[in-house]
């Protein structure tokens, strides 16, 4: 059985399936507004987790203290790593961490310190982001500092893009050189080597069961986390800002629009494209 | 430390955003809405420190209201009580006429995985990119870009949806003008 394309018409047929909807009126809206100002009142601050203070916490993220360090306190870091090969090969190496600890912002901060940003500005960005993304409410609790290192790295490469991109066209040259040799140089940080020592974009194949029971084996290119890096390498030595902005949009997905300002098409999210 | 979202903030977000979510919501359960879209937005502003940044917060929300939806689901079936596919239409719909588009691509749907029939749903009915349905479901952007592809394939080979897209092909190709 041969690839059945999506068309415009499958669009069509989908969006006039959906299921009727009532229309929302402000009266619901208003009514369930008053609830969530009921189920708020007091709750102006956010909710603090840390309950024995700074230097509590700082404490415990310098030692690495594993579990409840001290009373009331959950440190992120568990202290243990990969259980087998498979563990690692899905979650990544090194430490798990787990995000709802009181000191993950701290402990992102302190295992990405070896990863080179620009400027500071840009790596705070990119550890906010860290600890909202594992925060959020569909984040899959326990991570690695193998992964954790790897997504970092990525932001990484968003922000030198930036950098390539605000330095291009005013003829800033130093930045300019410094963006390209960043960005040449990514493969080989220890964060990237880590988790991909071999870059490479092989042809897979995969049976892909279909609706009606039939099998269908398909075949499609399946590039290893940072195999882009080699042809944004390429991309950066010329001036084509657009192809720079599509590579990172495709693979990198850590171009947040705080990161890349003056590249905005590089964020995922980027209406204008 | 993500700055928190302030009130005036988060007013204007639930403004923008609360009749997206009710009509999320309306498609997937039969429970009270109002009750389940009042708990996404006190989640939300409880966790407003780990918000997004301003574009993805609507997907955000998706993803806050799915999470509770999956957890209500899982204490009804705890009670023992009615159990309800999530992706099924709640049993208000009206009568109509057999073969309706609705009945047609309610019935396709329900053959897929959860996984594809949500893809395909939050990209068709509630409007999200492929790089909003990332954040919905914590995923990197690529492989949401991927399971949209493979869900997509998986609809798109479905007899009856052939049929009808076929059929709808051929009114518009009778009504265009030669």
């Amino acid at each position: 059985m041969g690839r059945t394309l999506w068309t415009d018409g499958h669009d069509r047929v989908l969006w006039e399936g959906a299921p009727e909807d009532r229309p929302t009126t402000t009266f619901d809206t208003e009514q369930i507004w008053h609830r969530i100002e009921a189920a708020t009142v007091g709750n102006d601050q956010p909710r603090r987790r840390v309950r024995t203070g700074v230097g509590a916490v700082i404490t415990a993220a310098v030692l690495g203290t594993s579990a409840v360090a001290t009373a009331g306190f959950y440190s992120s870091r568990t202290g243990e790593g990969p259980i087998d090969a498979e563990d690692r090969r899905l979650g990544g190496p090194g430490e798990r961490l787990d995000p709802a600890g009181d000191d993950y912002g701290l402990v992102v901060d302190d295992v990405t310190k070896d990863i080179p940003f620009p400027d500071a500005a840009s790596r705070k960005i990119a550890i906010r982001n860290q600890v909202a993304d594992a925060q959020g409410p569909a984040a899959s609790g326990i991570t690695s500092t193998g992964a954790l290192r790897g997504w970092v790295a990525d932001a990484a490469v968003c922000a030198w893009a930036n950098q390539w991109a605000a330095s291009t066209p005013d003829g800033n040259t130093a930045d300019r050189a410094a963006a390209v040799e960043a960005i040449m140089a990514a493969p080989s940080w220890s964060a990237v080597f880590e988790i991909d020592p071999e870059p490479s974009n092989p042809m897979v194949t995969m049976d892909v069961s279909n609706a009606d029971g039939t099998t269908t084996t398909e075949r499609f290119r399946d590039p290893t986390q940072f195999y882009y890096l080699s042809q944004l390498g390429s991309a950066v030595q010329g001036r084509n800002e657009s192809r720079v902005a599509e590579l990172l949009a495709e693979n990198n997905g850590y171009c947040r629009a705080g990161l890349v300002p003056d590249i905005p098409a590089a964020n995922p999210f980027f209406v204008g494209r | 430390m993500a700055d928190p979202v302030s009130k005036r903030e988060f007013a204007d977000l639930y403004a923008a955003t609360v009749r997206d979510i009710l009509s999320y919501l309306r498609r997937r359960t039969d429970r009270d809405v109002e009750d389940l879209a009042g708990e996404v937005y006190v989640i939300a502003w409880r966790k407003r420190t780990a918000m997004p940044e301003a574009d993805m917060r609507r997907a955000w929300l998706f993803g806050v209201a799915r999470n509770l939806l999956r957890a209500d689901r899982r204490q009804r079936d705890r009670d023992d009580t009615a159990i309800q596919d999530l992706t099924t239409h709640p049993g208000t719909r009206p009568e109509r006429s057999a073969g309706a588009t609705e009945d047609i691509v309610a019935e396709a749907l329900a053959r897929l995985s959860p996984d594809h029939r949500e893809v395909l749903r939050l990209t068709a009915w509630e409007g999200l990119t492929p790089a909003e349905l990332a954040v919905a479901l914590s995923v990197r952007p690529g492989t949401a870009r991927v399971r949209l592809h493979r869900a997509r394939q998986a609809l798109a080979a479905d007899p009856q949806i052939r049929d009808l897209v076929d059929r709808r092909m051929q009114v518009l190709a009778a009504e265009a003008p030669d």
